[in-house]
């Protein structure tokens, strides 16, 4: 399913604090493809996402996602979006496959679909049966973050919204996320935006990139293209340079 | 959407269950406080009932003029009880009980002639009780004891010989009496005691501990989420701020039922063991309850129930983890309950003025409707309805606003006033 997921046309967010957490982000994700939001922490990456998910308003500019305004649309279209926060936590008495179940029966009330999105999940999860029997509080930091990243997917959301989603993972079940984001993109067609701080991680999963700083795009197109158009070896390299000189108008566009 | 209502209800009462704080606090806790207050009133009782130690100072005083046979009646009355002889009663025996008495037995003039008649003697008897418990109404079995078996003695050495035909049931019984127990300064009938109790002190006390309970329950259900950290992802999925909000207070209302139903069986016990002590004197229920009152009056419970449970949802939302909800619920619930304080020292009502600015506090109203239904005040009942009403519009929307996600993420930030333990 080719087309525009999400789009985002010069946004603000001033925090009633105000902090000026971004400033004039724009962005696209389209169907079918996997796209990074890089950047140092502070950039603004997860206060993107929230507005994407709608849990947040800007404070200025235009956001569409599924071409709706994501405050306004409401329970439809969070119902084909997966939204994965950055510091999400388990219930911690809650066991594993019991979460899987309460979060199936939010979505669906079709028990033949339900046990369908469950079995997807234990799948996606990797965790063995004895595991999905315990309380989640007693799950190790990883296989919390596996569980829920399951949670995400089980649902089969259309637009697929990561938050650091590798972040205290180990290599090999990075690994494992790292794939289901491409396969979710590639084979699936989802639109799928995730965030990082890790640069070689991006290099290796997205399709394209905005690397953003202090809450704007500073350089943005796929990882090959900004290599070259920098001249640079990796993508740290490239932000590095993006920082010291960015652009005309603050965004390098590549490709 | 009721599916998703029943699912997010049932994984809330799962969730609070599994705490022990809920588990222990308010489904065993009720049940265990009032079974062991009944062990305790039910062996006071005994040991009142078998007390031979301390003699009653109780004053034994006619009501209008006695005749001379009167007196030397009341003389071996008093001789034979230990009770003290004080003369025409002037005013009311309460002041007679708060010069110390621990009772007062009021004889009608005539007394004797009745005796020497085959009547039997009418006396009203006053005893008066420092604690609200059902030890009361075993001091009263004591007093009137006395004075039968006093009259009993008078009819077997005198009377028999004037009377030779008098029934057995006269002898055995001699005395008329009607029982009044004085409970801070209010006048109960004996056989009306235990329904007082229930009523202006069981409920209010049921009432307190399911409130607290309700407010507490409430604070820990949103804890629970803000200190798990899932609260985000819940409001990303596909339900309503409104619908987070009713099954949590449905959740909340069903661990708060549990309660109830744990108090229930404590109260059952604590009857058994405390007023069944006494050989079942005075258990009807005697205020004047007439059922539409009733009905009214657990319908502003269940309203305060709710509102309480969503003024602790409201608590947890500005507190960072659940020990930290728990302690605003907590200190915020007594300042409220205070006006419970008012049943305890016998003011069920305060003057018009300060009792309708005591409606403002959400947890107020069920006091003055149990009270309405006791006195049968309709008012009262109504005044509190209306109230109910109006705390239940404005904590919803607040709860509901305060839901909101974009306050959540970025908006209120009391977490540092109201975190229970640093992380
Ligand atoms: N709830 C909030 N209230 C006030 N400021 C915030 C809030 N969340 C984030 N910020 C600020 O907004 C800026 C961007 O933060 P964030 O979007 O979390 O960046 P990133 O995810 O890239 O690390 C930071 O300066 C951060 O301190
Ligand atoms: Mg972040």
């Amino acid at each position: 399913m080719p087309g525009e997921a999400v789009v985002l046309d010069g946004v603000w967010k001033v925090y009633p604090g105000g902090v000026t957490a971004l400033r004039g982000l724009s962005m696209r994700v389209n169907f079918g493809e996997v796209v990074a939001l890089a950047g140092p922490n502070g950039a603004g990456k997860t206060t993107a996402m929230r507005i994407i998910a709608g849990l947040l308003t800007p404070t200025r500019g235009v956001v569409s996602v599924a071409g709706a305004n994501p405050r306004a649309a409401g329970v439809g279209l969070r119902r084909i979006l997966g939204y994965l926060p950055e510091d999400a936590g388990v219930y911690r008495r809650m066991r594993g496959i019991e979460y899987l179940r309460f979060t199936a029966s939010l979505y669906t009330g079709d028990p033949r679909e339900r046990e369908e999105m469950i079995r997807r999940a234990v799948e996606i999860s990797g965790l063995g049966w004895e595991d999905l029997n315990r309380p989640m509080g007693e799950y190790s930091k990883g296989m919390k973050r596996r569980i829920l990243v399951a949670r995400v997917l089980m649902t089969n959301p259309r637009i697929v919204l990561m938050d650091e989603p590798t972040a205290g993972v180990d290599v090999e079940h990075a690994v494992a996320i790292r794939g289901l984001l491409r396969r979710w993109a590639h084979e699936r067609g989802a639109a799928v935006l995730f965030s990082s701080h890790n640069l070689m991680e991006v290099d290796v999963v997205a399709d394209r990139v905005y690397i953003v700083s202090g809450g704007r795009v500073i350089a943005e197109g796929r990882p090959q293209d900004l290599k070259e158009e920098f001249k640079a070896e990796t993508l740290e390299e490239v932000y590095l340079k993006a920082i010291k000189s960015p652009a005309p108008g603050g965004v390098v566009n590549a490709g | 959407m009721p599916g998703r209502v029943a699912a997010l209800a049932s994984k809330e009462v799962r969730e609070l269950l599994r705490e022990r704080l809920v588990l222990v606090g308010m489904v065993i806790m009720p049940a265990l406080i009032m079974i062991l207050l009944g062990g305790l009133e039910g062996a006071a009782i005994h040991k009142t009932v078998e007390e031979t130690g301390r003699p009653l100072h109780v004053a034994i005083v006619f009501k209008g003029a006695p005749t001379r046979e009167d007196l030397a009646l009341a003389s071996l009355i008093a001789k034979a009880t230990g009770f003290q002889l004080a003369g025409i009663l002037q005013g009311s025996p309460l002041q007679l009980l708060s010069k110390g008495f621990d009772g007062v037995i009021v004889l009608e003039p005539g007394a004797a002639s009745n005796i020497s008649q085959g009547l039997p003697v009418s006396a009203s008897i006053y005893v008066s009780t420092g604690s609200l418990g059902p030890s009361a109404t075993s001091l009263y079995r004591r007093v009137e004891g006395a004075l039968s078996r006093a009259l009993q003695g008078v009819v077997a050495a005198r009377v028999r010989a004037v009377l030779p035909h008098a029934t057995p049931g006269f002898l055995s019984n001699p005395v008329r009496a009607e029982g009044v127990i004085v409970s801070w300064g209010r006048e109960i009938p004996v056989e009306k005691y235990a329904g007082y109790l229930l009523s202006l002190y069981a409920a209010p006390l049921a009432l307190l501990i399911l409130i607290t309970s309700a407010t507490q329950v409430g604070a820990i259900s949103i804890g629970l989420e803000r200190e798990a950290r899932t609260l985000e992802m819940l409001l990303a999925s596909p339900v309503t701020s409104s619908e987070i909000v009713v099954s949590k207070i449905l959740g909340v209302s069903a661990i708060t039922l549990l309660g109830a139903a744990s108090f229930g069986v404590g109260l059952a016990v604590y009857y058994k063991l405390a007023v069944r002590a006494l050989g079942g004197l005075g258990l009807s229920i005697g205020v004047g309850l007439t059922a539409p009152h009733v009905a009214v009056a657990a319908i502003v419970v269940a309203a305060s129930l709710y509102v309480a449970a969503l003024l602790g949802l409201v608590l947890g939302l500005g507190a960072e983890d659940v020990r930290g909800a728990q302690m605003v619920a907590n200190y915020l619930g007594f300042l409220l309950l205070a006006p419970y304080i008012l049943v305890f020292l016998g003011l069920p009502l305060l003057p018009s003025g300060p009792s309708t600015a005591l409606l403002l506090d959400p947890l107020y109203p069920p006091l003055p409707a149990v009270v309405g239904v006791y006195l049968s005040r309709p008012q009262l009942l109504f005044e509190a309805l209306a109230a109910e009403a109006a705390h239940i519009v404005a904590w919803t929307l607040v709860a509901v606003k305060l839901l909101e996600p974009e306050r959540l993420v970025a908006g209120i930030r009391l977490g540092f006033l109201l975190r229970g333990r640093r992380t």
